[in-house]
């Protein structure tokens, strides 16, 4: 599904991000991403999301080379991927429903389909009796689960979380992470970045470590 | 057979999905433009009045000067030379003329108006009813009121006339109606130029708004980009917005004209009675109000675009 053939990302002005990651993730698989902070987990995540294009190297997404992709082609790509960001990224003026509707709108869905797959996102986060407030009257775990449900609402083929379980609290985390097994017993493909190291050893899932902009070890998941 | 039939229907229905889903999207631009306006009305109304301020003004010059074009036109333009005679010409002196010139070939009728009768009149003109004490020298001159045959060449015949014994000065009537259509066009030009550059107005007042705009809902734009907003999509909304904003500016600015137009008629047509002219009410006819409309509502699409646009950039990274 996603593979990453000597990735090497350069920000201007600072130093490598990526210097050579090469992985492959197969449809259907789920794999860890850890490594101390600023050692590149959150670049190789917007590699994939194509949120950044890299330096050198080739990206392929589903059997396409996306490093090669115009941008007007990045909109479609984004939508076979749900992101779940650290800070969440909510918007703050519109309610939960809008919040985890906003993919549906921008494909274009009916009303009446788009408030079924909201209430199941929500539902499978735990937070359809929420979906009148607004992202700010939530607790962080709450905001942050709310970012998942937009993030699935979609179904997308590919999940990519940049720690999101950074600002829960152990029992939290382990619930979401468990959360993420489940979906892709589902056959989501999934890509965790995070450095709860203790947590994600405790599935039975690749642990990828990124140091110094490179993979330790053969990645195949 | 069964297969392609089915794979005819399912190309067909997508299809019809397809349309549907773009329907759907175009109608949550729309409505959000609306909502994003109503949204900020303090902002919304600030923009839309400075827009219809600036708009009022070559409107109602336009209107002013149109309409006087209309006056001016509806005053009786028929041709004709007055022919002062010098102040010491007596009658037999003015009346001989008169007949000489009667028989000029270039001449259909001579009218001769006495210095008693030019009197009168000039007080018809002043609004003095009195008659003027007998004793108080009348300054005015004979003078002769030739109407030219349709044919003749004008300005020949003047020539010739002010060479005529005791004649001291010849007018040509239609001079001073020529210069005042000539102004009448610097007004109506005037007014166009105007037009213009409010229009201009309008394409940088509009950019300016929605830059502050698509600066203030940065957030909200990175994140539909991050779920698959396609640049159209996110666009779009602005577009609407500029629309909005211009032509609600070109509707106030109409009312506002209308507004002005019943503050002014009462005195406008008592002033207009005293010369006899006829007011005549102009006000934006239905099709300038729609055009109106349209050019500012396009302009602000445009305007809108050019902000989007610069905008926009590096939202979606390029190699």
């Amino acid at each position: 599904m996603i593979h990453f053939d000597h990735v090497a990302k350069q920000y201007p002005g600072t130093g490598m991000a990526l210097s050579d990651v090469s992985f492959t993730l197969n449809a259907g698989s789920m794999a860890f991403l850890t490594g101390p902070s600023g050692a590149g987990k959150s670049t190789l995540l917007k590699l994939i999301a194509l949120m950044e294009r890299p330096t050198r190297g080739q990206v392929i997404f589903d059997g396409k080379n996306v490093t090669k992709i115009s941008p007007r082609q990045i909109p479609a790509l984004r939508r076979q991927v749900g992101v779940i960001f650290q800070d969440h990224r909510l918007l703050e003026d519109q309610r939960v429903f809008d919040n985890v509707a906003l993919p549906l709108v921008i494909a274009g869905m009916s009303y009446r389909d788009i408030k079924k797959r909201v209430r199941a996102a929500l539902d499978k986060v735990g937070l359809l009796d929420k979906e009148r407030m607004y992202p700010t009257m939530l607790s962080g775990g709450e905001q942050q689960r709310i970012g998942i449900a937009r993030a699935i609402v979609n179904k997308p083929a590919v999940l990519l979380a940049d720690e999101p379980t950074g600002n829960l609290d152990p029992e939290l985390s382990a619930h979401l992470m468990r959360f993420f097994v489940q979906l892709n017993e589902l056959g989501v493909t999934i890509l965790v970045a995070s450095h709860d190291l203790s947590l994600i050893q405790s599935f039975d899932k690749p642990v990828w470590v990124l140091t110094d902009g490179c993979l330790q070890g053969h990645a195949v998941g | 057979m069964p297969l392609a039939d089915s794979i005819r229907r399912l190309s067909k229905e997508s299809r019809g999905d397809a349309v549907r889903s773009w329907a759907r999207r175009h109608a949550y631009s729309f409505f959000s433009s609306i909502g994003a306006l109503i949204r900020r009305p303090l902002s919304s109304a600030l923009t839309i009045s400075v827009l219809a301020l600036t708009l009022t003004l070559p409107i109602g010059l336009y209107l002013t000067v149109d309409h006087l074009r209309l006056v001016v036109g509806s005053v009786e333009r028929q041709q004709s030379l007055s022919v002062f005679l010098r102040t010491d010409a007596s009658e037999t002196d003015a009346l001989g003329l008169a007949s000489v010139l009667g028989g000029d070939e270039a001449v259909l009728a001579v009218d001769p108006i006495s210095p008693d009768d030019g009197l009168r009149q000039v007080l018809g003109y002043l609004g003095v009813t009195n008659q003027p004490s007998e004793n108080v020298a009348n300054p005015l001159p004979w003078v002769l009121e030739v109407t030219p045959r349709a044919d003749a060449d004008l300005d020949k015949l003047a020539r010739r006339l002010s060479e005529a014994d005791m004649v001291s000065q010849v007018l040509v009537d239609l001079a001073w109606l020529e210069r005042l259509d000539q102004l009448i066009e610097l007004g109506l030009r005037l007014a166009s130029v105007i037009g213009v550059l409010m229009l201009c107005a309008v394409l940088a007042v509009v950019a300016n708004a929605t830059r502050v705009e698509v600066e203030r809902r940065r957030h909200q734009i990175d994140v539909m980009a991050l779920v698959g907003a396609t640049p159209g999509f996110i666009r779009r909304p602005f577009l609407y917005s500029g629309f909005w904003v211009g032509a609600i500016a070109a509707m106030v600015a109409l009312l506002l004209t209308q507004v002005a137009y019943w503050l002014l008629e009462g005195p406008l047509s008592t002033l207009a009675q005293s010369y006899q002219i006829p007011v005549v009410p102009t006000l934006p006819s239905p099709l300038m109000s729609l055009f109106l409309i349209c050019a500012m509502g396009g302009m602000g699409v445009l305007g809108s675009a050019v902000a989007v646009r610069q905008q926009l950039r590096g939202i979606w990274p390029t190699h």
